[in-house]
C-alpha cells in the first residue's frame, strides 16, 4: 500500500522534511511506501530543496539495504518513492510571467476585463510567480487550476491502486497551499479527464491543514504580513467547512496550531525561504503516519450515502515553551521516544567517534576503510548530520521541542534524554563510547548476514535497541 | 612431571646448574607456575574482564610481558633459593646467579609461548576480545 503525499508550498515541503526524519529514524508507517509529490511554483525554495535532496539521500541510503522478515532494522524501513523529478510536480507557465499575462488579460473583452480587475488588486496583476503567490491565495487559485492537465498527475493517476491512499499538507495562511488543497481535492474527487478516475474519486483522501505557528518580520516592501495570517486562516476555514468537511470531499481531516510563534525573517521566497524546523511540522508528519495506520471512515464511497469525515487535532500534555518526550501524549510519547533516542545515538557514535576501526564488530564484518571511506556512510552521515540540525532547529524555537541534550561531550555520551538520568549498566569499566561499542560487539545474528551495508545499519539499530534499553529503560 | 618440565628447561643446558634442578626436582613448582599463572590470567582477561576498554593489543602485551615478569621472579627466586637451600652456600661450583638469570630468561620465553597459544584458543569465545591481540 503506497501513500501519495501532496506537500503544497513551504510547509509542504518541510513536512515531509519531518516524515523523512521520522522514517529515517524508524517510526513505524503501515504504509510500504511513501509517494511525495511537492507542489510549489518556487523551484528555487529552500526549503522545496532542502527537502528533496534530504529525500534523495535516503533513498540512496535505503536502496543497500534489505527488509527481508528475519531483518528486525527499522532505520529507513519505508520507502520514499521519486516518481517525478525532485519528487515536484512541475507548473506551467509560472516562470517569466505575470499573472495578468498568465491570465492574458490583454485579450480579454472589456467585459471580462472588468470583472478580472473587480477580483483582483492592481499588485496582484502585477505580481510575478517565480518565488511563489507571496500569501495570495486568490492568485493561487487560479494558477493551480491546471493539475489535470499535467502528465505528471495522468502519471499519477495511472499507477494508483485501489489499496493506495492520498494525503495531502497545507498551510492555511500561506499563498500555494491555502489555495492549492482545496483546488486538488476537487480534482482528485470529481475529474474524469485523469486515468482510473473510478479509483481515485472514490480513493481514502486525507489531509492536513496547518493554522499559523510562525510570523515574520514586518517589511513593506514585501508581500508577506504575518498580521493577515489569523485573518486568512478564518476565511478559508469557513470556506472549507462548506466545501470540504460539510459535503465529506475528504475522509481524515487534521488540524495543527500554535499560539506561540517564533518571528522569522521576511522572505518572499527563492533559495533564502528557508525556515527552521518547528514541533508544528513534526506533528503534521505524525498526522501522515496516523493516516497511514487509519482505516477509511468511508469504504464504499460511490455506493454510500452515509459519509462522514474524522477530525483530528493534536494536544500536549502541558502548555510549555520546552516540550520534552515527558510532555507528549501517550501514544505520541510511545511513538517517537525510542526511534528517535536510537537514531540520535547512532549519529552521535557516527559523527563524533572514531576510535573503533580495531573492534571485533569491525573485523568480523570485513569493514574496512574503503567502507568507511565510502559514498554509502558519506550519505549516511550527512542525513544523520540533518538529522541533528533538524533537532537543533526545534530546539531553538519559541515553542521548542527539546527531547534531547544535543552537547557533543564523549565523557557524556548517554546523559542524552531530558528528564531520565541514565542507569549504570555492566560491565562497570565501560562507560560512553566504551559502552556502545560493548554492546556492538556483543551483537550478532542477522547482523553478520548479507552484504556490508546492510550488515552496518542492522548491527547499529540492534545494539541501539539495547543501549536505550539498557541505559533509559525505553522499550 | 619433572621428567615433563626438564625436556622443555633443557633445551638449553646450563652445566651443574641443569643436574641440580632435576636432581632435587626444582623444575615442578616452576613449571606449573609457568604453565598456569598464564593460563588463568588470561582466561580472567578474556571472560572475566572481557572488557571494550583493555581490548588493545598492546593492552594485551603489557598483561603478557606482566605475567612473564612474573615467572621470571619466580623462576630466578625458587632456582636460586632451592639451590642455595642444597648446597648451603652460594659457592655451589658453577656461577649460580647467571645460571640462575639465564634459566628464569628460559622461563619467560616458555610463558610467552604459553600466553600466545592460550590466547588463541580461548579469544573465539571473548565478546570484547575475540580479536585481541589480532
Amino acid at each position: 500500500m503506497k501513500v501519495y503525499v501532496f506537500g503544497i508550498g513551504g510547509t509542504g515541503s518541510r513536512v515531509m522534511r519531518a516524515v523523512t526524519m521520522l522514517l529515517a529514524s524508524g517510526v513505524e508507517c503501515k504504509a510500504d511506501a511513501i509517494v511525495p509529490i511537492i507542489i510549489d511554483p518556487d523551484a528555487a525554495g529552500g526549503d522545496v530543496e532542502r527537502a528533496a535532496t534530504l529525500m534523495r539521500r535516503y533513498g540512496e541510503v535505503r536502496s543497500k539495504l534489505d527488509f527481508s522478515s528475519k531483518k528486525q532494522n527499522k532505520f529507513f524501513r519505508t520507502e520514499i518513492m521519486e516518481t517525478m523529478t525532485n519528487y515536484r510536480l512541475p507548473l506551467s507557465n509560472t516562470e517569466d510571467c505575470r499573472f495578468d499575462e498568465y491570465m492574458n488579460l490583454s485579450g480579454m473583452s472589456k467585459e471580462n476585463k472588468a470583472l478580472t480587475r473587480l477580483l483582483f488588486s492592481q499588485k496582484n496583476l502585477d505580481s510575478d510567480m517565480e518565488v511563489g503567490f507571496k500569501g495570495n491565495p486568490n492568485v493561487g487559485s487560479v494558477v493551480l487550476n491546471q493539475f489535470e492537465d499535467s502528465i505528471q498527475f495522468q502519471n499519477f493517476a495511472n499507477d494508483f491502486t485501489a489499496q493506495d491512499k492520498i494525503f495531502i499538507i497545507s498551510s492555511i495562511f500561506g499563498g500555494t497551499g491555502a489555495s492549492g488543497f482545496p483546488l486538488l481535492l476537487k480534482t482528485l474527487r470529481t475529474s474524469n479527464n485523469i486515468a482510473n478516475p473510478n479509483l481515485v474519486n472514490n480513493a481514502h483522501i486525507g489531509a492536513i491543514t496547518v493554522l499559523p505557528y510562525f510570523q515574520v518580520k514586518q517589511d513593506d516592501e514585501s508581500n508577506i504580513d504575518s498580521a493577515t495570517f489569523v485573518s486568512k486562516a478564518k476565511s478559508a476555514l469557513s470556506y472549507y467547512l462548506r466545501a470540504i468537511s460539510r459535503n465529506n470531499a475528504i475522509d481524515n481531516l487534521y488540524y495543527v496550531a500554535d499560539d506561540t510563534r517564533t518571528t522569522y525573517d521576511n522572505e518572499e521566497g527563492g533559495a533564502k525561504q528557508k525556515n527552521d524546523a518547528h514541533f508544528v511540522e513534526l506533528i503534521s508528519a505524525l498526522a501522515l503516519i496516523d493516516f497511514a495506520n487509519a482505516q477509511n471512515p468511508n469504504p464504499d464511497r460511490k455506493n454510500n450515502d452515509n459519509l462522514r469525515t474524522v477530525h483530528k487535532e493534536f494536544g500536549i500534555e502541558k502548555d510549555t515553551n520546552e516540550i520534552t518526550f515527558g510532555e507528549l501524549g501517550q501514544k505520541s510519547r510511545k511513538q517517537l521516544r525510542k526511534p528517535l533516542t536510537q537514531f540520535n545515538l547512532f549519529a552521535k557514535y557516527l559523527g563524533e567517534y572514531s576510535g573503533f576501526k580495531s573492534q571485533p564488530w569491525v573485523v568480523d564484518r570485513g569493514l574496512d576503510g574503503n567502507f568507511f571511506d565510502s559514498d554509502f556512510i558519506d550519505t549516511l552521515k550527512l542525513v544523520q548530520g540533518e538529522y541533528l540540525a533538524w533537532l537543533a532547529e526545534m530546539a531553538g524555537q519559541q515553542r521548542a521541542f527539546t527531547p534531547f541534550n544535543l552537547h557533543r561531550d564523549s565523557n557524556r555520551v548517554f546523559d542524552l534524554v531530558k528528564g531520565v538520568s541514565p542507569r549504570t549498566t555492566w560491565p562497570l569499566f565501560d562507560k560512553n563510547f566504551d559502552l556502545f561499542d560493548n554492546r556492538l560487539n556483543n551483537t550478532g545474528g542477522e547482523s553478520k548476514l548479507g552484504e556490508k551495508e546492510q550488515q552496518f545499519v542492522e548491527l547499529f539499530y540492534l545494539a541501539t535497541e539495547k543501549l536505550v534499553k539498557d541505559k533509559f529503560n525505553i522499550d | 612431571m619433572n621428567e615433563f618440565f626438564a625436556n622443555w628447561y633443557e633445551l638449553t643446558y646450563f652445566e651443574g646448574f641443569s643436574d641440580t634442578m632435576y636432581e632435587n626436582g626444582l623444575y615442578i613448582p616452576i613449571g606449573f607456575c609457568m604453565v598456569l599463572i598464564p593460563i588463568v590470567v588470561l582466561t580472567l582477561y578474556y571472560y572475566a574482564v572481557n572488557s571494550r576498554r583493555f581490548n588493545k593489543w598492546w593492552q594485551w602485551l603489557l598483561l603478557v610481558i606482566i605475567i612473564c615478569a612474573i615467572n621470571f621472579g619466580i623462576a630466578f627466586g625458587v632456582s636460586y633459593n632451592g639451590i642455595y637451600d642444597v648446597f648451603g652456600t652460594a659457592d655451589v661450583g658453577f656461577p649460580l646467579v647467571p645460571s640462575c638469570v639465564g634459566f628464569a630468561f628460559i622461563n619467560v620465553l616458555w610463558t610467552f609461548i604459553i600466553s600466545f597459544v592460550w590466547s588463541m584458543i580461548i579469544k573465539w569465545g571473548s565478546t570484547q576480545c575475540r580479536r585481541t591481540p589480532f
